[in-house]
């Protein structure tokens, strides 16, 4: 059972909550509904409800007017947005009732790509799970006893490991407690993180969990043996997770999840580009969610992809009548926000007049296809092995100028994680080379606010200035 | 009385940058390389000179460095990077190419940085984290074949057999030349401090091997006619510290400085730049693949994961080694944002513990302003281990 503040907290005091309006209730009811992988039918009109009554009680920090990462884009006309939330939203329930049905959760890590994990009838979770349950057993409350609550565990857990560890990490620990309902870790180690394997490490002893790890071999010189290295231990993974499932992986069962994700990877590609070709921006930087969506799945990709087809729709209609997203200003600065697992907060950009094209870990994982004949094992690692983000720095940086160059983006802006070594040591190469490229401006942001709602003064004062020399 | 041999490997080092240029000059290539997992030996039976790069404890360079690699790095590589920068070393600036292996994530990124600014020919190793598993020792040997065939290409001729097996026995002899050297440090009448013999160990990096070698040997035999070298001597005062943690390089010696003039004296290290590399190699089959796994077989270096506590080889030859020295407590040495060391504390720690074995854990980077902090925690922690000591002698 969660657990509620009750309505006399003053952790809701944080200002007034954002609703959709009620004049656009009618409209959004007659859009269809969303059909789940386990075949279940959430209609308009559930979705409705659950986006006016159920959520604004549950995380409020998501309703409030402020200076938030998490705040939802106000932006009612764009029905795909309301139900992309409400995916997101969902996702942890939906996750948490699989989980406590049986489905092993196996720990992996960030930006890797699932479908062996989703084949084996397993439910990957990242690196921050651990701090994830822990916090989600409160709900109800605001925004700064939310971030709080969030804060204190991040602290509590860094305990286990040096100062040095990049904030994500730092919670790693809390895969540790022995209420976190983790079955076995078995991340692709040294995809964009060089922190996780030393973390894991430094846990071993604390709880006896399995683990299984896939090496991600990352020397870049062209060679089939770094390919037939990781298909081996692709095909080993899809063993083990079988085992700890009690499914059968065969090739079929992993195409048919290749050939899945594969097409909404190709959706969310293909809204991006329809975004970036746009006059003007068709969606706020919140509502422009379609590489990541395309690339993760939102944890149900039957519904991911149906949500991704409306978007399409909705992207056409806009482009062809030229509606701009709401709160977009006129010739907005495009940003390509690039670097770790960490985020510029929108309103950061917004205040500044800007508008963000993409994420670049969102673009190259959304850009990944697997081939659909063949060594399904085989096909995958070749995928893995050629994936943008993961590309020697150089390589990299060319693909990154590409992408600057297609978003038709104004500045690049390369963000990490405080304690991040492993994408710090490459932003001024990658954003010298890009700028070289392309012409555009770059900065470099170092972000000590994981975990926080609210970003700090110094980060958004340095966005600022980016965006006031960019526009 | 100092030793006349360490007076011939200091004249060796300072005539050896000329002796480089020279042998450019006359044709030779120079081939740079870091890490852990690097085969020298097959550089040397190509006829190319190997070089150990980096170099520690300079701040200014670090700083220098930092303008190209964020501060968020290990401030070894960042000093790496500004040796490449500054071109002034010796070494650095009279390199036809480096190798790198990738077990050590920053150091990976170290050497797209050094090729992409300062266009040196950079050789990536790749190294397998599934290290124990079949697929990760054939993917390892795949690896050492492909660099072999970048530095015959440099080279400008192919691997030969014979010339293999000849390296593999010199380095072969250096290794068993070298763990018989780290024995004296050890010596309660320690004729040779730790710190002379990691000096050693240092220059052979850069030293030509025939020419270590035979240093090497005319050490040890004055050493070894030393009358108090083996047996007869009385135990000498002082507490016997083992160094342990980020690797330490030439130049690096403020911590050195600080446990000996604390009255500590060094016993041993295990450090990957010092002891670490030479403990468990044996190439029984002098051929590429037999090299590859004598190097894939050695104790994993600390940039490699090994999830099992209770059979860690790491942990497990530090605390054999804090065993038979009989050493009274062990520093861990941990550079800033050297995460492959600092991760590792607590575990250390704890697995020292279950031995009766102190552990002082000193965070630092290259600059001085910290050395009065570590001066008094040093300086505490071997009162400390004294005062034990001397509690166990009084019983």
């Amino acid at each position: 059972m969660m657990e509620t503040c009750g309505e006399n907290c003053e952790c809701k005091s944080d200002g007034g909550l954002f609703r959709y309006p009620d004049s656009v209730r009618d409209k959004f009811c007659r859009t269809g509904g969303l059909r789940f992988e386990n075949g279940r039918y959430v209609s308009a009109a559930e979705i409705w409800r659950y986006m006016t009554e159920e959520a604004p009680v549950r995380f409020p920090y998501k309703f409030v007017d402020g200076r938030s990462c998490e705040v939802i884009s106000h932006d009612a006309s764009f029905f795909s947005g309301i139900k992309r939330n409400y995916l997101g939203f969902t996702s942890w329930d939906r996750m948490t009732e699989k989980i406590m049905s049986g489905r092993p959760a196996v720990s992996v890590q960030f930006g890797q790509p699932n479908e062996i994990y989703r084949a084996a009838g397993c439910e990957p979770v990242g690196p921050g799970f651990g701090r994830m349950w822990l916090w989600r057993k409160v709900e109800g409350q605001g925004m700064k006893e939310s971030e709080q609550r969030m804060y204190n565990l991040m602290e509590e857990y860094r305990k286990s490991l040096p100062a040095e560890s990049c904030n994500l990490i730092a919670s790693y620990p809390a895969t540790c407690n022995e209420e976190v309902p983790l079955s076995l870790r078995a991340p692709c180690l040294v995809m964009r993180c060089s922190d996780i394997v030393y973390a894991m490490e430094s846990c071993r002893d604390d709880r006896k969990l399995p683990t299984h790890i896939v090496d991600y071999p990352v020397n870049h010189y062209p060679g089939e043996w770094r390919i037939e290295y990781l298909g081996k231990q692709l095909r080993n993974l899809a063993e083990e997770l079988g085992r700890l499932s009690g499914k059968d992986v065969t090739d079929d069962v992993l195409f048919t999840e290749i050939k899945k994700q594969n097409r909404l990877r190709k959706l969310g590609m293909e809204c991006q580009r329809m975004w970036w070709s746009a006059k003007d921006p068709p969606t706020n930087s919140e509502d422009n969610f379609f590489a990541g969506a395309g690339a993760g799945g939102m944890g149900d990709f039957t519904a991911a992809t149906q949500l991704m087809e409306e978007a399409r729709e909705e992207l056409v209609f806009r482009i062809k009548n030229g509606i701009k997203g709401l709160d977009v200003a006129d010739d907005a600065p495009r940003v390509l926000i690039c670097g770790s697992c960490s985020c510029i907060h929108n309103s950061a950009i917004r205040d500044s007049g800007g508008v963000e094209v993409a994420h670049d870990d969102n673009l190259s994982l959304s850009s990944l296809r697997v081939k659909e004949t063949g060594d399904p094992y085989y096909n995958l690692a070749e995928a893995l092995a050629s994936l943008p983000y993961e590309l020697a720095p150089e390589e990299r940086a060319e693909w990154t100028a590409k992408m600057v160059k297609e978003s038709r983006a104004d500045g690049i802006i390369f963000v990490y994680n405080w304690g991040c070594n492993y994408q710090s040591s490459v932003s001024r190469l990658i954003t010298d080379i890009v700028r070289d490229r392309t012409g555009v401006p770059a900065t470099c942001i170092e972000i000590g606010e994981l975990g926080r709602m609210q970003g700090s003064e110094q980060v958004r004062n340095r966005v600022e200035a980016f965006m006031e020399m960019i526009s | 009385m100092a030793l006349a041999t360490l007076g011939k490997f200091k004249e060796a080092l300072k005539e050896r940058p000329a002796e480089l240029a020279d042998a450019r000059r006359e044709g030779k290539k120079a081939i740079g390389w870091i890490g852990y997992y690097v085969p020298e030996e097959v550089i040397h039976a190509l006829g190319l000179i190997p070089v150990r790069i980096g170099r520690g404890g300079d701040d200014r360079l670090a700083e220098l460095g930092s303008n190209y690699i964020s501060t968020q790095n290990c401030i070894f590589l960042r000093e790496c990077v500004g040796l490449f920068a500054e071109n002034k070393d010796p070494y650095v600036k009279n390199l036809d190419a480096v190798v790198v292996d990738a077990a050590c994530l920053q150091m990976y990124r170290m050497s797209s940085i050094i090729k992409y600014y300062f266009k040196a020919n950079t050789l990536v190793l790749g190294v397998p984290r599934n290290y124990y598993l079949p697929e990760g020792r054939e993917y390892f040997r795949k690896e050492m074949g492909f660099l072999v065939e970048r530095l015959e290409n440099i080279a400008g001729h192919e691997l030969e057999a014979e010339k293999l097996v000849a390296s593999v026995k010199l380095y072969d002899d250096i290794r068993r030349a070298v763990l018989e050297l780290y024995k004296f440090p050890s010596l309660y009448c320690q004729p040779i401090t730790w710190r002379e013999v990691f000096e050693t160990v240092q220059s052979g990096y850069l030293l030509d091997k025939e020419k270590y070698l035979s240093l090497l040997k005319e050490l040890l035999a004055e050493l070894k006619e030393k009358p108090d070298s083996f047996g007869g001597a009385s135990p000498e005062k002082g507490v016997r510290v083992l160094l342990t943690g980020s690797a330490i390089h030439p130049g690096d010696t403020k911590l050195i400085d600080i446990i000996e003039a604390s009255g500590g004296r060094v016993v041993c290290d295990n450090l990957w730049s010092g002891l670490a590399p030479y403990l468990d190699k044996k190439v029984e089959d002098a051929t590429l693949g037999g090299i590859a796994d004598a190097y894939l077989g050695r104790v994993p270096a600390p940039a490699l994961p090994y999830f099992d506590g209770a059979t860690d080889p790491r942990l497990n030859t530090l605390k054999r080694l804090a065993k038979e020295l009989e050493v009274h407590g062990v520093i861990y040495y941990t550079l800033r944002y050297c995460d492959s060391a600092n991760f590792k504390v607590r575990n250390t720690k704890n697995a020292l513990a279950d031995d009766g074995v102190p552990l002082l854990n000193i965070h630092t980077e290259y600059s001085g302003s910290d050395a009065g902090a570590i001066r008094t925690r040093v300086e505490a922690f071997i009162e400390m281990l004294g005062t034990a000591d001397d509690k166990e002698m009084r019983q």
